[in-house]
């Protein structure tokens, strides 16, 4: 955690938008999104999570920190499409009761970024309106993300129901309970777990996952 | 759980807990809440089971300590526990759960926000596309057209403005050196408003046909650009005449 994430935490915190995306701005003049992401939101917000847990703040805090960094992802966003002549497709969700939506929207984003389509469906999503969506628009991947660890089950759950469907959609699981989690090797085809929005960048331009000491185990 | 008339009486709902933090009484209110459970962490949503038991168990609670409960109807409600040790070693707390209005608030808002952003961006789209659109008028307000006999008619549309002489000057040079026009005749009659800035643009594009050894020819001077071009002359060899019509027969151009 450096004092930058910690100076932008206090901001989101403070509600001071404008401050925070003053210093979002500067960062990105000699950093990349990704750095941004990564290295400033990310740690960001994951110190707010353990503020509450340390009871220091309270729900509403951590709601109001939550729309000053999503205003601020929404303002330093891609706007224009990235020309690409692949148009490969992704649907970007999180499963039922995961009410944590930030890691989605950069998700979402850098996917963006890479010339991807994409569909962003946001948080808390039933499994039944979710695999409704994805036979309708048959993306090549369905992201998946989720920040408590107890819904890591439920993740599963959904990865399951997505790699089953006919057209065979490839299974991006992140979220900072996937990157707490243990999920050690016996790896199911198209299921791909990324722990860090690098490793999700470095799936996105080669195809493969990064070189971990864990794989997967679903099921 | 003998005596919970005791706790009955509290107008929130609270519970009696051992050091294990298992429920030794609670209150009926508690119970409508919560349902009969035997440990206090059985009725908090996990994520907020490691806080519970990490601030309970400590000796001196914090307060008031905000944790997640799961309701009898398995729904999530957020809420605020005062708690203190009695001299007969149990923990009391007394549970005020919080209402959600405050967190609905926060999430209209930012809808509206999000709404906000997107027409916005919307705007900005708009804002290119007409941008776009107004390069195309411009590009299109000046078709050279081919007489014959080394001559090009330049009608030019709408308003004269420097934005618009910049956009079209290159295309229309380019038209000229191609076809090795002599004359060039810019017709003003579909020319609507003139800025004072146009008219010397347009001055300095004529000077460019000086230099490339064209001729200008200007007609269909409204009255009320005349003024404007009055000094368009001084020092260019341009020739006015008041209709099209009247240079073409001249030049023995109409058929």
């Amino acid at each position: 955690m450096t004092s930058k994430s910690q100076e932008l935490a206090n901001l989101f915190l403070a509600g001071n938008e404008e401050q925070a995306l003053q210093l979002v701005q500067t960062y990105l003049e000699n950093h990349t999104k990704d750095e941004l992401y990564q290295l400033l939101l990310t740690p960001a917000m994951y110190w707010i999570g353990e503020l509450w847990e340390k009871n220091i703040i309270t729900v509403a805090d951590e709601h109001l920190a939550t729309a000053i960094c999503d205003f601020v992802v929404s303002v330093t966003e891609v706007r224009r499409p990235v020309q690409n002549s692949l148009k490969k497709k992704v649907m970007v969700l999180g499963p039922e009761g995961e009410d944590h939506y930030i890691g989605l929207k950069m998700v979402a984003s850098l996917f963006k970024e890479n010339g991807w389509e994409v569909q962003y469906l946001g948080p808390n999503l039933p499994l039944d309106a979710a695999i409704d969506s994805a036979k309708r628009w048959e993306p090549d991947v369905v992201a998946l993300s989720a920040a408590l660890a107890y819904r890591l089950p439920v993740l599963k759950k959904y990865a399951e129901a997505f790699i089953a469907l006919d057209f065979k959609p490839s299974v991006v699981l992140g979220g900072r309970a996937v990157s707490l989690a243990n999920w050690s090797a016996s790896d199911t085809e198209g299921i791909i777990i990324v722990k860090e929005l690098d490793q999700l960048k470095s799936w996105i331009h080669t195809g493969k996952e990064s070189a971990n000491d864990f794989s997967i185990s679903i099921g | 759980m003998t005596s919970a008339s005791q706790l009955d009486e509290w107008p929130l709902p609270a519970f009696k807990l051992n050091s294990k933090l298992a429920i030794v009484e609670c209150s009926e209110k508690a119970k409508k809440l919560v349902g009969d459970c035997s440990s206090f962490l059985e009725i908090l949503d996990e994520a907020s089971r490691d806080k519970a038991s990490k601030f309970l168990s400590s000796d001196q609670p914090v307060m008031p300590l905000e944790l997640n409960f799961i309701s009898v109807t398995k729904e999530l409600f957020l809420g605020d526990v005062y708690s203190k040790w009695g001299s007969d070693l149990f923990l009391n707390i007394v549970l005020v759960p919080k209402g959600n209005r405050l967190l609905e608030i926060t999430s209209q808002l930012l809808s509206l926000r999000t709404r906000l952003q997107e027409t916005n961006y919307d705007l900005l789209l708009e804002k290119e596309r007409t941008e776009e659109l107004l390069q195309q008028v411009r590009q299109l307000s000046a078709p050279c057209i081919h007489l014959g006999k080394r001559h090009v008619l330049i009608p030019l549309y709408g308003d004269l403005d420097p934005r618009k002489i910049e956009v079209i000057r290159f295309h229309i040079l380019n038209q000229i050196y191609e076809t090795g026009a002599e004359t060039v005749i810019m017709d003003l009659t579909a020319m609507e408003q003139l800025e004072q800035e146009g008219a010397n643009y347009l001055k300095s594009l004529m000077q460019t046909f000086k230099v490339m050894g064209v001729r200008g020819i200007v007609t269909g001077i409204k009255p009320q650009h005349a003024q404007q071009l009055h000094h368009l002359k001084t020092g260019l060899d341009l020739h006015f005449v008041s209709s099209l019509q009247t240079v073409l027969a001249s030049r023995k151009l109409l058929l």
